[in-house]
């Protein structure tokens, strides 16, 4: 799914780059442009940041 | 006449609105701009678990690429037109294949049970829908839709559509088979497994060019 629809940036690669250790929004955009340009997808990628903190203290 | 060499998109965003009643109001105002990306459809589905959370499919035939699509200033529009400021994720994929189980529903009385989801492998799932066909047909499924994303080889979206509520309800919250395909709805980006009820329903005419936005 696409989570940023101004960079074009999915799910998946902002689970890669939480997975490498980004745990903010701004961390994410840095690392992939997702949330750097008009900020709306900002609450899902916060979502997803918050799920795999979930499955990492599983 | 030359025939389109376009491709077909099919998206679909869930998005929850303070007021369901002016989103068919605000797509028929937007159908210009709807026409204008190369619109051929468009589904308007509200759950029956919230009422204020909709389903929107939208069928595009466009020769632009698909970011083009996506950074198309007509989706932020609509957005902002519905009341929703923090943008879902879309789901953008194309039809893998349809399976019509039993008799259709009336039309504008079905139910849907829809959901995107991550798969190991898509060949493998949809063995596994033909192998389900006998077992969604008990469940009072009369249809089933798969497509497949386009920014993943390992993500679907299935919808399936079902005569009455109870079936709908049962099917999603007591199959087996289900709630393997559900076990990653409601994680992360993903949205919760969307029961709901068709609303409404827009077809646009072949336009004579390909979308121009």
């Amino acid at each position: 799914m696409y989570v940023c629809l101004c960079v074009g940036v999915t799910n998946e690669t902002v689970s890669r780059v939480v997975a490498t250790g980004a745990q903010t929004c701004s961390q994410v955009a840095d690392l992939c442009g997702a949330g750097s340009d008009c900020g709306r997808c900002r609450r899902t990628i916060r979502s997803i940041i918050d799920s795999k903190g979930r499955n990492h203290h599983e | 006449m030359s025939r389109s060499t376009g491709r077909t998109y099919v998206f679909a965003v869930e998005f929850r609105v303070p007021d369901v009643g002016n989103i068919w109001p605000i797509l028929e105002r937007h159908q210009e701009s709807l026409v204008d990306l190369g619109a051929r459809y468009a589904f308007v589905y509200q759950s029956i678990i919230d009422p204020n959370q909709v389903l929107v499919i939208v069928g595009i035939r466009t020769e632009q690429p698909l970011l083009n699509l996506l950074r198309s200033r007509y989706f932020f529009e609509w957005f902002d037109a519905v009341g929703v400021s923090d943008l879902p994720a879309v789901f953008a994929g194309e039809t893998v294949e349809r399976f019509d189980i039993g008799e259709p529903p009336s039309v504008g009385t079905e139910l849907v049970v829809a959901a995107v989801t991550p798969v190991g492998d898509v060949d493998d799932f949809m063995r596994l829908v033909r192998d389900s066909l006998a077992e969604f047909g008990r469940a009072g499924i009369r249809r089933t839709l798969v497509y497949t994303a386009f920014d993943s080889p390992h993500e679907v979206m299935f919808l399936q559509q079902l005569g009455d509520t109870e079936q709908a309800l049962s099917w999603a919250k007591r199959s087996d088979v289900a709630s393997t395909w559900l076990a990653q709805a409601g994680v992360g980006a993903y949205p919760p497994v969307f029961i709901g009820r068709f609303m409404n329903a827009m077809r646009m005419s072949d336009p004579d060019t390909a979308g121009r936005h």
